[in-house]
Order: C-alpha cells, then sequence, then structure tokens
C-alpha cells in the first residue's frame, strides 16, 4: 500500500493506476483511453519517483518536466502528483534589476529566495495577489544562471504587466511559482533545430539558444524573431554577439510592419523557407496564439514530425 | 502473430500517424472535423485511433465510441466521411510498405466501427 497525494489530501494506492485510485476515491480525473495512448490523463509528478511505465509514450521533454500518465502508473512508494494547470509549489523572489529594452518591453531579473531549479525553455507564474497570477517565460540559461530573467511585454491596460514594469519596485518581493511547462530545450540533441518567437516570444527561445551553444551543441540553429514594428527589436546586441561566436547560429528579423496582409502567413513562409529537409528538424515557436497555432499547421504540413514540434503559445489570461 | 504485432506495433502506429494526419488536414471533404486548436492532442486521439484499427490494445468499447463521435455527429459525420476516412487508413498502411493482406485485415477492424462511429 502506497499513498498518493493529491491536492493536499492523501489516498491509498498501489497494485492498480493512479487513475483507478483516485477515481475510486471519488475524483474526477480528466481520461479516454485507459490505455497510455490518448494522453488525457497526463499529470506531474511533484514528489517521489514512479516505474518507468508511467512515462510511456511521453516525449523525452515532457519526462524531463515529470509529466506522467495516470492511467499507466503504478506506483510502488508514496509520491505527491498534480494536475497540470493544478497545485504548485510557491517561491519567494526579489527584483533586483529591470531595465526598458525596446519600446515594448522590459527585462526584469528576479533572484529566488531559495534554489528554483528549471530547465531551458520553461515559464513560471508570477502572483500579483493570492490568486492572480499570469506566466511569464523564463529567458535564463539554467546551466549557468542562478537568477530569473524575464521578458515583459507591455499589454495596454494590462494589469500584471504594467504593474510588473511600473510598480513594482527595485528590493521589493515577488511571488511565482515553480517552473513548468514542456517546451524545453533538451540535454542532449542533435537535430537541426529552428526557433520561431514573436516579439517577447524571444524570452524562452533566449534560454534555450543559451543553453544549445554553450553545451557545446554544433548542429545549425536557426532563430526567426518577429517583432510588431523596428521600435520593439531587442536584444539584437546580445544576439549579434552569439552569432559572432557560435557560426552555426543564423538569426533572421522579421518585422511585421513592413507586411500589409496576410502577416501571419509571411512570416511563417519566411521562417520555414530556412529549412530543406523538415523531417530531420525540430521546430520551436513561442509567442503569439495565432502565430503559434498556424506555424505549427504549416511546418506539420510541410513534413516536420508531430514529435518535433514544440511551442509555447503566450494565451492571455481568462481571470478578467 | 497478432495483426498489430505484424504491421510494427507501437512504433508503427507513431509514423503512421503523421502521415494519416497529413493527409486528414489536407482533405478539406473531412478537415474541419478535425481542426483542434491543439494539434498534439488531437494527433493523439489519432494514435489512440489508429492503434484500434490496427487492432492493438485499447479498452475502447462500442460505447465510448458513440459516445466520442457524437459531437461530429451533430456537425453532420456521414458515411461518406467515414469512406474518406477509410481512404486514408489504406493509403496510409500503403506508403508504410504494409501488404495487402494485412492492410484488408485492419481496414476490415476500422470498417465494423461504422455504425457505433456514425451513431447509427
Ligand atoms: C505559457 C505562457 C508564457 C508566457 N510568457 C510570456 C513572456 O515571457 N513575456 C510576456 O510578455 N508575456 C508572456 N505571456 C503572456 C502573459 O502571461 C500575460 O498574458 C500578458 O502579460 C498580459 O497580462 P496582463 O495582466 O498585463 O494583461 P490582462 O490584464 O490579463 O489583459 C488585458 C487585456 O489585454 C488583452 N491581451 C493580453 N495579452 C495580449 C496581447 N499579447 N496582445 C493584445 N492583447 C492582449 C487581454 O485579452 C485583455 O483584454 C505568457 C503566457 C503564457 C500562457
Ligand atoms: C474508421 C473508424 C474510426 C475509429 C476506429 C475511430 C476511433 C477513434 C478513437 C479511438 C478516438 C479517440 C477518442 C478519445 O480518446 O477521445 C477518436 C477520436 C476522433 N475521431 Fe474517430 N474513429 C473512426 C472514424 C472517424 C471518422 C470517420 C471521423 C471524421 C471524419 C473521426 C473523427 C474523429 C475526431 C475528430 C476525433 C477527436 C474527437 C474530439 O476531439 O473530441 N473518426 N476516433
Ligand atoms: S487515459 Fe488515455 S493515456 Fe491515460
Amino acid at each position: 500500500m502506497v499513498t498518493i497525494t493529491f491536492d493536499g489530501k492523501s489516498y491509498p494506492g498501489g497494485n492498480e493506476s493512479v487513475l483507478e485510485s483516485l477515481t475510486k476515491a471519488g475524483l474526477f480525473i480528466p481520461h479516454s483511453c485507459k490505455s497510455g495512448l490518448c494522453q488525457a490523463c497526463e499529470m506531474r509528478l511533484m514528489e517521489g519517483q514512479i516505474p518507468n511505465q508511467g512515462y510511456k509514450g511521453l516525449t523525452d521533454n515532457k519526462i524531463q518536466a515529470n509529466h506522467f500518465l495516470a492511467c499507466q502508473c503504478i506506483p510502488t512508494q508514496d509520491i505527491s502528483i498534480a494536475t497540470l494547470d493544478g497545485e504548485v509549489k510557491n517561491i519567494s523572489t526579489t527584483l533586483i534589476h529591470r531595465i526598458q529594452v525596446s519600446q515594448s518591453i522590459f527585462k526584469l531579473v528576479l533572484e529566488p529566495k531559495k534554489t528554483l531549479s528549471y530547465c531551458a525553455g520553461q515559464y513560471l507564474r508570477v502572483y500579483h495577489s493570492k490568486n492572480d497570477f499570469r506566466c511569464y517565460s523564463i529567458a535564463s540559461n539554467p546551466d549557468l544562471e542562478e537568477t530569473i530573467e524575464l521578458h515583459i511585454q507591455v499589454i495596454p491596460s494590462g494589469k500584471v504587466s504594467n504593474w510588473l514594469v511600473k510598480e513594482v519596485k527595485i528590493g521589493e518581493q515577488i511571488e511565482v511559482s515553480e517552473a513548468m511547462g514542456s517546451c524545453i530545450y533538451p540535454n542532449n540533441n542533435m537535430s537541426p533545430t529552428l526557433f520561431i518567437a514573436s516579439n517577447s516570444g524571444l524570452a524562452p527561445i533566449y534560454g534555450m539558444l543559451k543553453k544549445a551553444l554553450y553545451q557545446g551543441d554544433k548542429q545549425v540553429f536557426h532563430l526567426v524573431h518577429g517583432v510588431t514594428s523596428e521600435k520593439d527589436k531587442y536584444l539584437t546586441e546580445e544576439l549579434r554577439e552569439l552569432k559572432n561566436a557560435y557560426p552555426n547560429l543564423k538569426i533572421t528579423w522579421f518585422d511585421y510592419s513592413l507586411v500589409e496582409t496576410n502577416k501571419q502567413k509571411v512570416f511563417i513562409d519566411t521562417a520555414l523557407s530556412q529549412i530543406n529537409s523538415p523531417q530531420d528538424w525540430k521546430v520551436y515557436f513561442c509567442g503569439h496564439p495565432d502565430m503559434v497555432a498556424y506555424g505549427k499547421k504549416q511546418s506539420f504540413l510541410k513534413g516536420v514530425s508531430m514529435k518535433n514540434l514544440y511551442s509555447d503559445a503566450f494565451v492571455p489570461s481568462k481571470v478578467n | 502473430m497478432s495483426l498489430y504485432s505484424e504491421i510494427g506495433g507501437d512504433a508503427a502506429v507513431s509514423a503512421a500517424v503523421d502521415i494519416f494526419y497529413r493527409k486528414v488536414l489536407q482533405d478539406d471533404r473531412i478537415n474541419r472535423f478535425f481542426d483542434d486548436v491543439d494539434m498534439e492532442k488531437q494527433a493523439m486521439k489519432q494514435k489512440a485511433f489508429l492503434t484500434m484499427a490496427f487492432g492493438g490494445p485499447h479498452n475502447y468499447t462500442g460505447e465510448d465510441m458513440r459516445r466520442g463521435h457524437a459531437r461530429l455527429v451533430q456537425m453532420g459525420l456521414n458515411d461518406s466521411h467515414f469512406d474518406a476516412v477509410m481512404e486514408h487508413i489504406g493509403a496510409t498502411l500503403k506508403e508504410l510498405n504494409v501488404p495487402d493482406n494485412l492492410i484488408v485485415q485492419a481496414a476490415a477492424i476500422a470498417e465494423s466501427t461504422r455504425n457505433d462511429v456514425l451513431g447509427k
């Protein structure tokens, strides 16, 4: 008999899947196939270890982010688990640096009070108040940086973005969650990789790009950064330096304001024109939800394999 | 040996999902049923779908198929759409060089779900 801790309560488990144990206890956990195929029952392991079967069919990235399938996991020791958008541990940080880097974007640096472990490309929740948070992607490289760099795009009349760039003072505390998300750059990757970012979507991609290049990955990397207008371009110096140090990095900037119609199409066509053998490439998309959805579909139709597509859509919060 | 392992098991299904889903998204007769905002989720469902059609291990009942496709029947899902999907299953297996006698068996499994899928 083992104990499954979920949402602050304990449930008996063992000899059956986590899905069955929680369902018997009267909880509703989304599921469909109960065979490890549909991934509707995907959850996150917070503490403890589970047998490998629990990771059946998940991508390496999801495994690295501690995701597992409740219908496939028969626990053999006590575990603590959460739904993907459920309970998280929070960590206190101090705002130690803030600078405006373009017309629309501020760079913030947070220093966590205790170690905050994260993978390159993950995001965390930033809490404005107890139940009011927004997600922001981490632009730091976990191999070298302990502080958390964020790129905040100021949204007109946006509550949390304006609070972060105008109201919080240097030295003040900001509550964040642990890192989450499975759009990450792995410790081992041999595939040529295309990174597609729109505006502050560059944040997670900058973190991933630093990790990839600093850990010595030698394959071709291509970054395509789309910005609303020339004045929204940022991080250009840092990126140029990276490019000079690493000849396997190519960078293309794209100015949305120079395109009249079908902006997403022109942007994605430009980005995808960089790759000639799509079946070999990994492609990452971060930023505006429309760009991400359109870009993923076009890449897939062009021949990029589903398992090589990674994305974080910066979906607006539905709290308001 | 079961049909599923003869076709190539989980690895074959994974390869088949990419090919099948690409065909479906490009087919104007049926792509509106599949045009999900979350492509990965939809692809995983197609994986469940193809595992079933290839005779692989699954826990779906006819009732599950009815319930799972009821939303699509309301959107107008009918025999012609079912036929289109059958075409793509066959073409996908052909592209994977699966022998004809196995394709016939897979097609028969898929065909056997017709009434449940169409809510008849
Ligand atoms: C996984 C994830 C990662 C993210 N990472 C980042 C990041 O690294 N950097 C970053 O700047 N943002 C990021 N976001 C977006 C961020 O979480 C907030 O949605 C954004 O900052 C707006 O919050 P707000 O409180 O300022 O505006 P709200 O008060 O929540 O919204 C105000 C109004 O603006 C609208 N709105 C929100 N976003 C936009 C937009 N982009 N364009 C036009 N209108 C908009 C809302 O619908 C609403 O009507 C991420 C989102 C997700 C889901
Ligand atoms: C040929 C026989 C068919 C079989 C064996 C089959 C099987 C399945 C299975 C197992 C699922 C996954 C359910 C889940 O886990 O949620 C599914 C989902 C789905 N099927 Fe089918 N299916 C068949 C025919 C069709 C046809 C003809 C269409 C439309 C043209 C279709 C469209 C879909 C869609 C869109 C989903 C996702 C449902 C959702 O997102 O809610 N299927 N199918
Ligand atoms: S219920 Fe389908 S993978 Fe678990």
